[in-house]
């Protein structure tokens, strides 16, 4: 069993140098995205079977782990490389693996003019490994490597077309921003290394409440550095501005990374170490209004953005807020439920987008898009179902796990009305933005012109993983539903690991959980109802036109200016301090050092040169200068 | 007293001869001039109990060396030095105050000599008297310097053959 | 009895004569010539240390000096008529292929 941990890791690393091997071999290059969609499926495979051998087991046994070897021994110290795979890793391992999987097969037809094709399969891999690595690993330091080998991955991948410098410029961002939070992590590694002496996660939960006082500085110190390095990795205010320009990538990139994984690290970092967290109340309701900032403030900018994907990208952003929130809350179970039903709808989401972006001919506009259902109704039908979903309309699965945290949010203690309230605005605006996007991409005029752009529906290849998607995102929330008796079988599933936390409806009283299930409903037929007449013109609500003369919608537009702004404290002061040590330092001291060394020896070469002019009286003088200086040594040693 | 006078006699005629040999212009003079230089110079190493020295310079050097640089100047027909502008400035003014340096480090390097302290030789002018200089160089060459001997004739024999091919003319 | 210092005083004379005919004169022959004259600067002090130290030592290395120095003299010259024969001239300043 616990073999089967390194079979779950080994698969990726198979299929990536297999496709090392095919670089540069011409027609067989094709092959390379059949060869990386074999490894993930059989990645997917294993953690099935993992994944249901737990199932057929109690809850105390669902721990699987394995030791590989010794690897930094330092004095007392020993960081050992290990695994460790638990309910909470099975379920990161299937998401990963599985949402890999239909997106490879996505990408095969995708990516299949595409030049590069063979170094997009391997850098896939490349990130699927280090993304199983990271949820995989025992301790901090082997999830620390995953967790910077899937900022590595996501660079390469957001700088594909490096042709592009507007990719590179991304790739760039998304490395430098996410470098920020994970200095923050380092600081908290070195805490814990001081701290407890050990980097293994087992043993830091095991001994965290004896050592840390419960809302002590020290404990939500090290929470915060730790919350600060998931914000980087999970794209939360105010490191939240690399994740819209990592849309640069190709789609099938943002439908796994930038959606259903890699972004998810943070949330599952907090999970991890739920024990932590639950002695720093404080950080908690960082973390919370964090979370819940980030979710308006993201949601806000989506009403107004124009591009498809970039509509996706802030919606990824709220939605990772929820995450938070729940975090923030307590309730993980509920914060692992909404990832998971996450990562099904925001997949088919940026799936389905690339399916009408390539229909579109690359067209990424949607003012120049517009009742583009008739054309591709099946990509329709699958974006429509994952709208639905995220909207939270029952009986999809966003609407269970968003009313899952919007229920912890109003019992929770701390100004829970406040968080709710906030949850249910962010409802509503996830249902307007979406369905904005929905109604203007596939209902109502057409924008573009018929004969120019061959609209044409997806091959077969793009359409099951849509349809595979759309068919989670409606039965995936069906394991959370609450039981009568509290709690749910998600819930019961991580309860091994997350017992002494609060588990998502633990305490229910069930009246106020339907009336609030009714409301969050309501809210959500709301949304769509305020976006269907902002689509057919009703009211002008999201347009230049309305909204205060629309000095609020350029504010909105341009993302609040939050990135002028970095650019203006961080970049430029920056830019001109490296511009000054490059006058400084390189031109005057470094360059002249060098280019004067070689001058130095130019200028002996010619001096020295004339000592052999060929007249034999000077080589004679020279011989006798030379005796008689030896004579004088010899005389006065 | 005599040999004091003898010293300065000999002394004289080979610093005249010397400076002769720097400064005539014409080749053959020069050579001439170290010919007196030479007999100058046998003297005084008679003087210092040297005889067998002294013969042999007189017949190696002042006679067969000489001669052989006399057959080369009549073979190239060298005439006078004619006066060329001077590839380095100053040359002549350089050339004496380096040799003066050299003079210089000399007579730092050779003053206060005390050895009276360090005779360790046996052989005093009395026992050479009574063996004979010659007989005592011949019986010194064949023991104790009996390989710089053996190299000094395979030298000559170098030599004889290198003057020989080089001297020879190119028959095609 | 004339001292030792007188000898080598004489010897350094002969020496530097030598040294600066060497740097002034223009011919080869003469050049070489000066040469000798250094050389027999050398074999001065040679034979006057062997007379003061009791050593026959001194006259030996003088013999074998004067060997080498006919061996010496026999290929110089021989060189000399060679860059006569390719030059007309032997005027050390023309001779002056021997560079970088």
């Amino acid at each position: 069993m616990s073999k089967l941990i390194l079979l779950i890791l080994f698969f990726p690393l198979l299929g990536l140098f297999a496709n090392l091997l095919l670089l540069g071999k011409g027609k067989k290059e094709s092959l390379s995205g059949w060869i990386a969609s074999t490894a993930i499926l059989l990645s997917f495979l294993v953690s099935l079977f993992v994944f249901f051998s737990f199932l057929s087991q109690s809850p105390q046994d669902r721990l699987a782990s394995i030791f590989l070897f010794d690897w930094i021994p330092i004095g007392n110290l020993i960081i050992k490389v290990g695994f460790v795979i638990d309910p909470i890793s099975s379920i990161m391992t299937l998401i990963i693996t599985g949402v890999g999987f239909m997106v490879h097969i996505y990408s095969i037809a995708y990516m299949r003019e595409d030049l590069g094709i063979v170094r997009y399969f391997i850098y896939l891999n490349l990130f699927s490994f280090s993304m199983l690595l990271l949820v995989l690993a025992d301790n901090f330091l082997l999830m620390f490597v995953g967790w910077e080998a899937v900022g590595l991955c996501s660079y390469l991948l957001i700088g594909f077309w490096y042709e592009k410098p507007s990719a590179t410029e991304a790739g760039k961002k998304a490395f430098i921003v996410n470098r920020v939070g994970d200095f923050c992590f380092l600081i908290a590694l070195f805490y814990i290394l001081t701290v407890f002496g050990t980097f293994d996660f087992t043993d830091i939960s095991k001994s965290a409440s004896e050592l840390y006082v419960k809302d002590s500085l020290n404990v939500n110190l090290l929470c915060l550095f730790l919350f600060l390095g998931a914000a980087g990795k999970s794209a939360q205010f105010p490191l939240h501005v690399w994740l819209p320009d990592a849309m640069e990538g190709p789609t099938p990139v943002s439908a796994l990374i930038h959606a259903a994984t890699m972004v998810t690290a943070g949330i599952y970092l907090l999970v991890r170490n739920d024990v932590l967290f639950s002695l720093a109340p404080t950080t908690l309701i960082i973390i919370a209004i964090v979370g819940t900032f980030t979710m308006l403030f993201a949601a806000s900018i989506a009403l107004v953005q124009n591009d498809i994907k970039k509509v996706l990208a802030y919606s990824t952003l709220s939605q990772l807020g929820y995450m938070f929130l729940a975090c923030g809350l307590g309730a993980y179970a509920t914060a692992m439920f909404h990832l998971m039903t996450h990562a099904f709808f925001k997949a088919l989401l940026f799936l389905g987008a690339g399916s009408v972006i390539h229909a579109m001919d690359g067209e990424q506009d949607i003012e120049k898009m517009g009742g583009l259902k008739s054309y591709i109704p099946k990509t329709s039908f699958a974006f429509l179902i994952g709208s639905l979903a995220i909207s939270g309309i029952f009986p999809l699965a966003g609407f269970f796990s968003k009313d899952a945290i919007l229920f912890s949010a109003f019992t929770s203690n701390s100004l829970s009305n406040f968080f709710w309230f906030a949850g249910i605005l962010g409802a509503l605006m996830t249902s307007c933005y979406t369905f904005r996007l929905v109604f203007k991409v596939f209902y109502g005029d057409k924008n573009f012109n018929e004969n120019e752009i061959h609209v044409h529906e997806s091959p077969p290849i793009m359409i099951f993983p849509l349809f595979v998607l759309a068919f989670f995102s409606i039965v995936g929330g069906w394991v959370g539903i609450p039981i009568i008796s509290g709690g749910n079988i998600f819930a019961e599933f991580l309860s091994s690991v997350l017992s002494s936390v609060d588990l998502a409806g633990s305490h229910h009283n069930l009246t106020l959980e339907l009336i609030l299930m009714f409301v969050s409903l309501a809210i959500a037929l709301l949304g769509m109802f305020l976006a269907y007449q902002n689509a057919s013109r009703k009211w002008h609500i999201f347009t230049s036109s309305s909204i205060i003369g629309g000095r609020i919608y350029s504010v909105l537009e341009n993302k609040y200016y939050i990135d002028e702004f970095y650019d203006f404290i961080l970049l430029r002061p920056l830019r001109s301090i490296a511009n000054l040590f490059f006058k400084l330092f390189e031109i005057n001291i470094i360059d002249a050092t060098v280019n004067g060394t070689g001058q130095i020896v130019k200028s002996l070469g010619l001096t020295l040169r004339t000592l052999q002019n060929g007249y034999v009286k000077t080589y004679a003088v020279s011989i006798l200068f030379g005796a008689v200086c030896i004579i004088l040594f010899l005389v006065f040693k | 007293m005599a040999s004091t006078l003898v010293f300065y006699f000999l002394a004289t005629v080979t610093t005249v001869g010397a400076i002769s040999v720097v400064a005539l212009p014409n080749p053959m003079y020069c050579v001439f001039s170290l010919i007196v230089t030479f007999l100058g110079l046998a003297g005084l190493f008679l003087s210092l109990n040297a005889q067998f020295v002294a013969i042999v310079q007189i017949i190696v050097y002042a006679s067969a060396i000489m001669m052989l640089f006399l057959f080369v100047i009549m073979l190239i027909n060298l005439d006078k030095e004619e006066k060329k502008d001077l590839k380095i400035p100053f040359q002549k003014l350089l050339g004496i105050v380096f040799g003066l340096f050299v003079f210089l480090v000399l007579i730092i390097v050779l003053k206060d000599m005390n050895i009276s302290s360090q005779i360790k030789g046996v052989f005093t002018p009395q026992y050479i008297d009574k063996v004979g200089n010659t007989q005592l160089i011949g019986q010194l060459l064949l023991s104790k310097y009996l390989l710089p001997f053996q190299t000094m004739g395979v030298l000559l024999f170098v030599g004889i053959i290198g003057a020989v091919v080089l001297g020879r003319k190119k028959s095609r | 009895m004339v001292p030792l210092e007188n000898y080598l005083f004489l010897s350094s004379i002969l020496f530097t004569l030598g040294v600066i005919g060497v740097i002034v004169r223009r011919s080869v022959i003469v050049v070489i010539l000066c040469i000798e004259l250094m050389m027999s600067g050398a074999n001065l002090a040679f034979v006057s240390y062997g007379y003061f130290l009791n050593s026959m030592d001194g006259q030996l290395i003088v013999f074998f000096v004067m060997a080498v120095a006919a061996a010496e003299a026999a290929i110089g010259l021989a060189i000399v008529v060679m860059i006569y024969r390719n030059r007309e001239s032997t005027d050390l300043d023309e001779v002056n292929l021997l560079k970088f």
